[in-house]
């Protein structure tokens, strides 16, 4: 079990540093740099641009560059914000408050609301209920984020005035991004726990438990212990795409958090922001999936074998 | 297993979809006016017998393009289908057919791919290419590479541990004649079904793209880039917004509900 | 009991796992609670208090650094500028300094500092202070953006005793008061810039002003909190009453289409650049009030790429500028909230000559004339004019912000109408904007910038300037903009500038369309609300609210 997990960390740490050159390669695609972003703009001589440059390390060589902010890295130092100068750590950090409260609720509106979706559909497919259930789920994953926004702050804030639409600082300006990126995230979550009920209700063991006389509730009982399993993966999957995905809800809602911050950063070209957020979101998204399959494979052992 | 429930389902959701793509064909005959032509002093006229859907900012027919847009919007979405499935099946194949290296290191490409944000991805390759329906449709596409690749290596792994595979490797049956005469073939249904399903997240993800901007010719109609004008003027005309939004979540669940059907009947069959 | 054991090995799922699960999801669960709970925490402090909507993250704080102008929003209130604009008659008015006097040459200026006047810490502001923020911004270290260029010609000071300081000038320099009226050139407490480091400095901003900065969290807050002890404003600041804001915490909404809905769901009680189509909603709400605070400076406008065919043919540009309506764009985009613009400067930009106003009516039939003048014409039949087969197909390039994507298609299909075919192409930030410029690859291309000195033109006009993005080249243009820099004498400039102006018209270097006027939305209970001669940035020391 051990080195099955070591295996997964290690594999968690190469997707990141893939992840990471990557994202160095792909920013000096972009057409600019911070420098462009910034003094640029005021009209300063092109000595003074060129100077600047060559004093923020932009006008290295890239493989030098690279070195440099690699050597940094495995230090644990992600470096300084070309523009502000504060430490992209801090900065991160300064964010991160924000979207992992917004994540979080997020999280938990979905599952709650995608595992009863997802229990009615599957537990009762040919029935309202059931019926019914299916109907929002599709329903959730037909609706891009960007579109149920824009609708729940019309209803909730414009014709009800319930709730207050947009900006962050309290709690109740949490409600509404939660709930609409959480009612996205219950569709998923919906589709997959029905359609694993689904699956295993049509397994042998099941017909066997009913042939042997076994209660409707535990049979039912043990349906939930084994269709839950790739719920587990899913959840996971989506705890990743929330850390990562909240980009578009920050920006609606108008929040703070690293979803934002990377949007500020790319506009300013501000690479050391990008490549610390591109860095630290690959990394967290790898490790969640090592957990979920080391939780996997706690709970079946089979998968070891195969992985 | 088939009962009437689904099969309604199912021929309600491909009737939905063959009315979306048909309106879209058919826009030049049903449009009732210019989708590019702005009458400013039309400007926010609610829905009328003259304007079905009303009027945006600039005063163009918002049935108009809605049609017009459907298009767009699909062309791109399946573009950006083709563009994932492709490099997809390559990768998958070879990472379940090849040895066990390769197999690790393309999957670590894969996740890799999957752990960088997708918008960064796609805001590299537009300010590289420019921006455009095509480009939009190579970065959600690339995107959409690892999904392809795991779900095609899967299948083949599946395929290559049935008795016929092994029987005709016993037989001794190259590697080649292996993999294009029983493994691809029998991969196939599944990898269809899959690509189904991903139509829909093409379709949200590339209208996710147009939505924030990066879609070209912007006075061209397309459904994401008139949802974010419609945004903008939520307050004073809600049905510049609620055409296209409309027509994209129910084109969406047309084919969520068809490919979610289809899902499930190769394995009740 | 077999069946069940074996049953039992095949399901693999224990409780256990589920119960993780299910404790990682309450464990999320609290620290949400308790994130939540602590924001709520922090809304809690008395006194009169208001929101005041921010409309863009600056990208740096610090004054004497960064350029963006949103930081003046913030931060004009925290510093004193040695000398002010008057907000309506736009003339210098004392600040920190009394008086001041330009040598007969005109290369130094000497500057008679208040004696009165302490930082927020306590330390004494004297020439002394004025040396170190001079020091702190001509460091090449600091890397300044904006403040540095304020100075122009600026070679260095003498102080001449506690309360004096002369700056010196390698060259006469008209612009230099306007400089020193902008916050970029605020005075900032030597302390405080000895205590932190260049980079640490504007998260703990000490000035001299009517606010003291409490709190910064970038991306999310800035918290100002009122200077009791202050007293030595200029002539326009009133004196504090027990109605004064006590408290200013500044917001960032930067998404425009949510704006009014902050100002309505009274999230804010202030805030900027309200989108134009939501200003009739908010007109009819009586707990509101709009303000439209004209912007000095350039236009809205496009620059036309005069080295590249055909807009390097005077004719044609000239044609565009009669092609397009510009009331039309004014009336549909901007709801008539701004007036339309008519030469490089905008009506409320000192010197400005309303002699450019007669010049480009629209006129489309003229327009095509000048074409058909120019060799074109529809020889195909197609609906777009070319010429030696060539279509008449332009490029335009444009930023996101501003309207500008909806006043480019409203000119695309204006154009369209007498046969030009334009080609949009919408950039999501400025450096591809730039590169865009620097490549040359655009007909037309929206830039512009903001402030009241006419001077503001140089880098935009002058052959080789920095941000002359037309590539147009004149020498006798240069000469003006040159010479008015170097002249004191209004009358002078005056006449300068109107040359300057009327020159650029009629080569049709710019496509001007609507003059800049930021929408201000408020709380009615708010009194007291005035803007800066530059026009973005609240003087918020005059603030009211009223219960």
């Amino acid at each position: 079990m051990g080195k099955f997990i070591l295996q997964r960390v290690g594999a968690a740490l190469a997707v990141a540093w893939i992840a990471l050159s990557a994202a160095f390669v792909v920013l000096r695609a972009l057409p600019g740099d911070a420098v462009d972003a910034t003094l640029a703009r005021t009209g300063t001589s092109p000595a003074e641009v060129a100077a600047r440059r060559q004093a923020l390390g932009l006008a290295d060589p890239l493989w030098r560059q690279y070195a440099a902010y690699l050597g940094g890295v495995v230090r644990g130092d992600l470096g300084e914000s070309l523009v502000t100068g504060q430490p992209v750590a801090q900065m991160i950090g300064q964010n991160f408050g924000p979207t992992a409260a917004l994540a979080g609720s997020a999280l938990l509106v979905g599952v709650a609301l995608g595992m009863a979706l997802g229990l009615a559909a599957g537990l009762a497919p040919r029935r309202a209920p059931g019926w019914l259930a299916e109907g929002v789920a599709a329903l959730a994953l037909s609706m891009p984020v960007y579109w149920t926004a824009t609708l729940a702050i019309y209803l909730f804030t414009v014709v009800l005035a319930v709730l207050p639409g947009v900006g962050g600082g309290s709690p109740r300006q949490l409600i509404l991004p939660a709930a609409v990126l959480g009612f996205h995230t219950a569709g998923s979550i919906a589709q997959v726990t029905a359609r694993s009920i689904r699956r295993t209700a049509a397994q042998d063991f099941v017909r066997t438990a009913r042939a042997k006389g076994l209660g409707e509730a535990d049979v039912t009982d043990h349906i939930l212990r084994v269709s839950l399993l790739p719920v587990i993966a899913v959840v996971a999957l989506q705890l990743g795409f929330l850390l990562g995905g909240t980009v578009v809800t920050e920006s609606i809602f108008v929040r703070q958090g690293v979803g934002r911050l990377l949007l500020a950063a790319i506009d300013n070209r501000d690479f050391p922001v990008i490549q610390g957020i591109v860095t630290l979101t690959a990394l967290t998204y790898s490790l969640i999936h090592a957990l979920a399959d080391v939780l996997y494979a706690l709970a079946d052992p089979r998968v070891r074998v195969e992985g | 297993m088939a009962n009437g429930w689904r099969r309604g389902r199912l021929r309600a959701a491909l009737a939905l979809l063959a009315a979306a793509i048909a309106l879209a064909v058919l826009a030049p005959w049903l449009a009732t006016h210019d989708p590019r032509r702005a009458v400013p002093e039309e400007q926010f006229q609610p829905p009328s017998a003259t304007h079905y859907f009303g009027t945006d900012l600039l005063g163009r027919d918002v049935f108009s393009r809605t049609l017009y847009g459907g298009g767009r919007t699909l062309g791109v979405a399946l573009l950006t289908v083709l563009i994932a499935l492709g490099p997809g099946l390559a990768i998958g194949i070879a990472a379940g057919y090849g040895g066990r290296w390769l197999d690790a290191g393309l999957m670590m490409l894969m996740d890799a791919l999957l752990a960088f944000p997708s918008l960064i991805l796609a805001l590299a390759l537009i300010a590289l290419l420019g921006s455009g329906t095509v480009q939009v449709a190579l970065a959600v596409g690339i995107a959409g590479i690892p999904s392809y690749a795991r779900v095609t290596r899967a299948a083949v792994i599946q395929a290559r541990s049935l008795p016929f595979v092994e029987a005709a490797r016993a037989l001794g049956a190259g590697p080649r004649a292996i993999l294009w005469r029983h493994i691809v073939p029998t991969a196939a249904p599944s990898l269809l079904a899959f690509a189904g399903v991903t139509l829909s997240w093409a379709l949200l993800n590339g209208a996710a793209l147009m939505f924030l901007g990066y879609g070209g010719d912007i006075a061209a109609p397309e459904w994401g880039v008139m949802l974010a004008d419609g945004r903008a003027a939520f307050r004073n005309a809600p049905w510049v917004a609620l055409a296209p939004g409309s027509a994209l979540s129910v084109t969406v669940l047309a084919i969520n509900l068809l490919a979610g059907g289809l899902a499930e009947h190769p394995a009740d069959g | 009991m077999l069946t069940s054991a074996s049953m039992r090995r095949r399901l693999p799922v224990s409780l256990g796992v589920l119960g993780v699960l299910i404790a990682i999801l309450c464990l999320a669960g609290v620290v949400v609670a308790l994130l939540a709970l602590r924001a709520g925490l922090d809304d809690k402090d008395g006194g009169n208090r208001i929101v005041y909507g921010l409309t863009l993250n600056p990208s740096g704080f610090d004054p004497h650094i960064h350029i963006s102008n949103e930081l003046g929003i913030p931060f004009y209130s925290i510093y004193d500028t040695l000398i002010y604009r008057h907000p309506q008659t736009m003339d210098f008015v004392p600040g920190l300094a009394e008086r001041w006097e330009m040598a007969p040459d005109g290369l130094s200026w000497t500057f008679a500092l208040r004696r009165d006047v302490t930082f927020h810490d306590g330390t004494p502001f004297n020439a002394q202070a004025v040396a170190a923020n001079l020091d702190r911004i001509t460091n090449p270290e600091l890397a300044s953006g904006k403040a540095l260029a304020l100075l122009g010609p600026y070679t260095g000071y003498t102080v001449v005793d506690d309360f004096t300081i002369t700056l010196h000038l390698s060259e006469p320099y008209a612009p230099l008061l306007d400089g020193l009226s902008q916050v970029y050139l605020g005075m900032a407490s030597p302390a405080a810039l000895r205590e932190y480091s260049k980079n640490t400095y504007q998260w703990h901003q000490v000035g001299t002003g009517p606010y003291r900065l409490e709190e910064i969290v970038p991306g999310d807050r800035i918290i100002l909190r009122r200077n009791p002890e202050y007293a030595w404003g200029p002539v326009f600041y009133a004196e504090a009453t027990d109605q004064s804001v006590d408290t200013v915490e500044f917001r960032f909404y930067t998404d425009p289409a949510t704006r009014s809905l902050a100002l309505e769901s009274d999230a804010v009680q202030m805030i900027g650049e309200l989108l134009p189509t939501d200003v009739e909603l908010l007109l009819g709400n009586t707990q509101l009030r709009v303000l439209r605070v004209p912007i000095p400076g350039l236009p809205q406008q496009f620059f036309f790429n005069t080295k590249r065919a055909p807009t390097d043919e005077l004719a044609v540009r000239q044609a565009l500028l009669y092609a397009t309506n510009r009331t039309e764009i004014v009336d549909a985009v901007f709801q008539g909230q701004s007036p339309v613009a008519h030469g490089p400067l905008t009506a409320t930009t000192p010197f400005y000559d309303p002699a450019v106003e007669a010049l480009y009516p629209f006129d489309p039939t003229f327009a095509q004339s000048l074409l058909l003048g120019a060799g074109y014409g529809d020889s195909d039949n197609d609906g777009i004019w070319d010429r030696d087969g060539e279509p008449l197909r332009l490029t335009m390039i444009f930023p996101s912000w501003n309207q500008t994507p909806e006043v480019a298609q409203l000119i695309q299909s204006e154009w369209r109408d007498i046969g030009i075919e334009v080609e949009l192409i919408r950039v999501p930030d400025f450096p591809t904007l730039r590169s865009y410029a620097l490549e040359g690859d655009f007909h037309l291309i929206a830039f512009y910038d903001f402030g009241v000195e006419a001077s503001l033109l140089n880098q935009f006009y002058m052959t080789g300037g920095a941000n002359n993005w037309s590539g147009f080249s004149d020498s006798e243009l240069d000469g003006w903009l040159h010479e008015a820099v170097r002249q004191v004498d209004a009358g002078t400039r005056a006449a300068l500038y109107s040359s300057v102006q009327q020159r650029i018209m009629e080569q049709a270097v710019v496509l001007p369309i609507r003059e800049y006027v930021n929408l201000n939305g408020t709380t009615a209970r708010l009194d007291g609300v005035i803007f800066s001669a530059q026009g973005w940035w609240p003087l918020l020391r005059n603030l009211q609210l009223r219960p």
